[in-house]
């Protein structure tokens, strides 16, 4: 079986999580006969064309015009990525089975390929404008959101990554709930393993008598941070910690502020990026790590979290109330509720047997559920339906 | 499968919808609905079967999907260009983007297809197309059976394995 698979980022360039999921599942299909040719965007110092661990990645010419926004820069790209797939795509003589396209950003070169080609496209939408932004609020927006049902609805089949996605996108498109398929993302587990110097490296962060409260994630309303920044004060009344944030966003510095007025500004430590390395380093030496969303499809650094084997406390909301089973391999807390939030920071922090408990189930979880393996496996899965639909029906290069 | 069609005397004509309705300008509003254009274009080739094909298109506006069918579907195009960008514009925001579909759909054409020898001038200059690759028409002097004629010579050969099992 062999896939052309379209993203807008690919490792080295990485702007969000859809880099990452790529580039997990299209190593892991690999490993089980699906070969994958990966089609995305160009990056300083990336070769145009290389194989990787089996993938065949082609990076086109996505600067070929100065444009004045985001939605005109994607699609004038997805007129360099349509040409140069068609071309690489003919030359592999009619031997590619399907299309993938991951996110409105690819929208109009997977859809121009389907009906030029005539083969079938599957989408995984990873999140929604309309999720993103709490409604539709301009023509941007509006714009973007048409972008990503109109994907929807010329796709054989669409993968989200939840129960709580398919729902949305079941209505927020109007996509028949019998057209997609729920399969979460993946975390290597392998990523988290290894020895390093844990004690100096933890010094950088906290004192040796303070517990690490870890969140990471973008610094914008949805990711609740300011609601982790309202607690510290309710979880220093009982024990000693210090609160680091990961990630950039335009509420950074609302949330210092916030820190400031309440008193808490040398027990917060805003990092702003880290590199892989250091954040993986990081999930490793947390006492917990805290998710405290109002908008999350998924949850991904939850799950890379427990990989890293730290107990996680999440709000009961979106993808990440499927993630974490509550007292099992995680503790979950109220959405949007600073009260709840400290209750269940404390809980993990005041009890090392429960945390020790959260930490070995979490993991085990995460291996068994959540590997690339199991969902490259799940992943073929619906890419064999299709290519088994298509092949009895008419519409083909062939026949008309 | 292809749109609204209208039968006229002697030919026929398909209208597309923009399958996305909002957008944040024209460049954008093009991109999209020559992605339709590819959908129903690709249909009428498939069901075309063993007839040479050859498409004719008119202005930048349309390169986008004449670029994509001649790359997956092996159809030569004719590019007519009335304007370049140059001339109605003094640069705006959006000009980069037209300009680059302008030219690259000139220097992918089988043809371009101009009304004056200023434009060939015009073009050959801005975009580097041979002087060869020009068709002037002329209104006064029978330009339709010169069209017609320069058809003839840009028809794709028939290509194996494409349109061609019953």
């Amino acid at each position: 079986m062999k896939i052309a698979l379209f993203t807008w980022e690919y490792p080295p360039k990485i702007v969000g999580g859809i880099a990452r999921h790529v580039y997990g599942l299209t190593r892991a299909l690999s490993k089980i006969g699906v070969e994958t040719l990966v089609f995305t965007c160009e990056f300083p110092g990336a070769p145009r064309e290389e194989k990787i661990d089996g993938v065949r990645v082609f990076r086109v010419d996505s600067y070929r015009a100065p444009t004045p926004d985001l939605a005109t820069w994607d699609l004038v790209m997805n007129q360099s990525m349509e040409e140069t797939a068609a071309e690489i795509i003919d030359s592999e003589n009619g031997t590619i089975d399907l299309l993938h396209a991951h996110e409105w950003l690819v929208a109009k070169a997977s859809i121009g390929l389907k009906h030029t080609l005539r083969l079938p496209l599957i989408a995984t939408v990873h999140a929604t404008e309309y999720g993103r932004r709490n409604g539709l609020h301009d023509d941007n927006e509006r714009m973007i959101h048409e972008t990503e049902r109109w994907l929807t609805f010329e796709s054989w089949r669409v993968i989200c990554c939840s129960n709580f996605m398919t729902d949305h996108v079941s209505w927020v498109f109007s996509v028949p709930r019998q057209k997609i398929d729920a399969i979460p993302n993946g975390v290597d587990v392998t990523e988290f393993v290894g020895t390093f110097q844990k004690n100096s490296f933890r010094r950088l962060y906290a004192l040796p008598e303070e517990k690490i409260v870890l969140f990471v994630g973008r610094l914008v309303y949805e990711k609740g941070a300011s609601l982790l920044v309202e607690a510290v004060p309710r979880v220093l009344a009982r024990t000693n910690a210090k609160f680091v944030f990961v990630g950039e966003g335009y509420m950074k510095e609302q949330l210092i502020a916030t820190a400031r007025r309440l008193g808490v500004a040398e027990k917060t430590y805003f990092t702003g990026y880290v590199d892989e390395k250091t954040l993986k380093q990081l999930y490793r030496v947390a006492n917990v790590c805290v998710f405290p969303s109002l908008y999350e499809p998924f949850g991904i650094v939850a799950l890379e979290a427990m990989a890293a084997r730290s107990p996680v406390v999440v709000a009961d909301t979106g993808g990440l109330s499927e993630v974490v089973e509550h007292d099992r391999t995680g503790v979950k807390v109220y959405p949007n509720n600073v009260e709840s939030l400290a209750w269940g920071i404390l809980r993990v922090l005041t009890d090392d047997s429960f945390a020790n408990y959260l930490q070995a189930n979490g993991a085990r979880r995460v291996l068994e559920e959540y590997s690339w393996d199991q969902i490259a496996a799940r992943t073929k899965k619906v890419y064999e339906r299709i290519v088994e639909e298509y092949a009895k029906g008419p519409w083909k290069p062939s026949s008309t | 499968m292809r749109g609204i069609e209208e039968r006229k005397e002697g030919f026929r004509v398909h209208r597309v919808t923009n399958p996305v309705r909002t957008h944040v300008n024209i460049v954008t509003w093009a991109l999209t609905l020559n992605t339709e254009l590819e959908r129903v274009a690709s249909d009428i080739i498939y069901e075309s079967k063993n007839q040479e094909r050859l498409i004719h298109a008119s202005e930048w506006i349309c390169v986008p999907a004449a670029l994509q069918l001649k790359k997956a579907l092996h159809t030569p195009y004719l590019l007519s260009l009335y304007s370049t960008e140059s001339e109605r514009s003094a640069g705006g925001p959006l000009s980069g983007a037209i300009t680059y579909l302008e030219k690259s759909g000139s220097l992918q054409a089988a043809k371009v297809v101009v009304n004056s020898k200023a434009r060939v001038s015009l073009v050959q200059k801005s975009y580097g197309i041979p002087a060869d690759r020009f068709i002037i028409l002329d209104v006064a002097n029978d330009p339709i059976n010169k069209l017609i004629e320069q058809y003839r010579s840009c028809l794709s050969p028939l290509r194996e394995g494409l349109g061609d099992i019953e």
